[in-house]
């Protein structure tokens, strides 16, 4: 039983949706509610007014444009991990839509609930961060895009709604490695990778405040070898005060294990782009 | 605040029509336990976790305790309940699971029933799913008597049905 109300309105359209979030104090925007539920019960989240887009089939589905991914907001994890494009063209998105929740969270979580969610640290904003991508907001004022490294700091702007995720298909030299708490199945620490001709793009999620790219790392690790030795120094050097300890975890031992995963991950995407 | 009327809704479960009003905050869960009488649907958690409240919405495995019954209106719900579409007898599944004795308090059943209903059904004729593939799937299902073994192997036994006379012609007599 969820123990606060709100209204609940189906909006028609995204011109709806916008128009309802525009004119109404304490308006979410609901999608597959896997983590917006359990907040309004847990009361982390507060909704007046909750608009569900989740029916808008205009805003699912996966499609290439060139050397471009279009990801429909509403594309569910389970959709995202199993889309053959995706797979090819950005497996470290597949691979953290795979590591997310379970099967039957995956069949409702969205792609746009993830990257939008602030309460928990969730898997898609690193993946999303590693692969250059682009979130596209659609507000009062028509659309525009954004960094999904601006995204992942300061959440989608009021009074817009996340419509797709643009991802450079660059091909298969990318990678992504969990660590899952055991019984939430959030990350402890998440690291995505993907190898450019620029250098690695390494971003890190769980054992930091929020998803961040780890710029420092990759400029350390730039022309490589990403041997684990390499790639542990490259974190060690990053100031302590980057990693918040959590329940049960210090920040040295969240910068280790970032250190670990992220080895792992350029190990799989070193040997992806080298066949 | 001003909450706008409960509206009327109309939901497919089991293959029927119901018609009812729901206000907006309403957990499809509730609805199914609490409005339409189908207990077989049970709470554990209610906040997403143990998945005993699985059922099948539009085709999907979900969890009922993590749907607002206003967004599943006009879907088709499968519940424990109708999974046998001849009544009281029981589906391929639940026959093997309880062979394999995958069952022991049985709260946690229903929902493992309605979760893997859809891994066996996306698994092609003639193969089964591996173990870690089923492990894996049954993430969102706990069992707190952790008979997990049994379900596993009751999955395989499931799949493997067409070749396996024991799951498809049970003497009426035995077991009972």
């Amino acid at each position: 039983m969820i123990l606060t109300d709100f209204d609940y309105a189906r909006a028609a359209s995204l011109e709806e949706a916008l128009t309802l979030l525009a004119g109404t104090d304490g308006a979410r925007v609901l999608a597959g509610g896997q983590s917006l539920l359990p907040g309004l019960r847990t009361g982390a989240e507060k909704a007046r007014l909750l608009i569900d887009v989740r029916h808008l089939a205009q805003l699912r589905g996966v499609g290439q444009d060139g050397g471009e991914l279009r990801i429909g907001a509403l594309t569910t994890l389970a959709e995202l991990a199993a889309d053959p494009l995706v797979r090819a063209g950005a497996p470290e998105l597949a691979a953290a839509a795979r590591a997310n929740g379970d099967p039957q969270v995956r069949n409702l979580g969205t792609v746009g609930g993830n990257l939008a969610a602030t309460e928990r640290p969730t898997d898609l904003p690193v993946a999303a961060i590693a692969a250059g991508a682009r979130a596209e907001l659609a507000g009062p004022g028509g659309t525009r895009t954004a960094p999904a490294e601006e995204l992942a700091a300061s959440g989608v702007p009021a009074g817009e709604v996340l419509t797709a995720l643009l991802v450079p298909a660059a091909g298969a030299a990318a990678a992504f490695e969990k660590t899952a708490d055991r019984a939430t199945r959030y990350p402890v620490c998440a690291a995505a990778v993907r190898i450019t001709p620029d250098g690695p793009r390494i971003a890190v999620t769980g054992a930091t405040p929020r998803a961040l790219r780890l710029r420092g790392v990759e400029d350390r690790l730039r022309g490589g070898p990403y041997t684990t030795t390499a790639v542990l120094a490259a974190f060690r050097a990053e100031p302590r005060e980057l990693f918040v300890p959590g329940r049960g975890t210090s920040a040295e031992y969240l910068g280790h294990l970032a250190g670990v995963l992220t080895a792992r991950a350029l190990a799989r995407a070193a040997a992806h782009s080298s066949a | 605040m001003d909450l706008t009327p409960a509206p009327t809704l109309t939901l497919h479960v089991n293959g029927r029509p119901e018609e009812f009003a729901a206000r907006p905050s309403e957990l499809l869960v509730e609805r199914l336990r609490d409005g339409l009488g189908l207990t077989g649907t049970k709470v554990g958690c209610d906040t997403g976790q143990c998945g005993t409240c699985v059922v099948r919405l539009d085709g999907r495995s979900v969890k009922s305790c993590l749907v607002l019954t206003a967004s599943a209106a006009g879907s088709e719900v499968t519940t424990i309940e109708g999974v046998s579409e001849r009544g009281g007898e029981l589906t391929g599944l639940q026959e093997a699971l309880r062979q394999e004795h995958g069952t022991q308090c049985g709260f946690c059943t229903p929902g493992m029933v309605m979760a893997l209903g859809e891994l066996v059904e996306n698994t092609a004729a003639g193969t089964a799913p591996t173990e870690p593939e089923i492990r894996e799937w049954l993430t969102g299902n706990l069992c707190r008597c952790t008979g997990y073994h049994s379900v596993v192997r009751g999955v395989q036994r499931a799949c493997a049905a067409p070749a396996d006379p024991a799951v498809t012609a049970v003497p009426a007599a035995e077991g009972r």
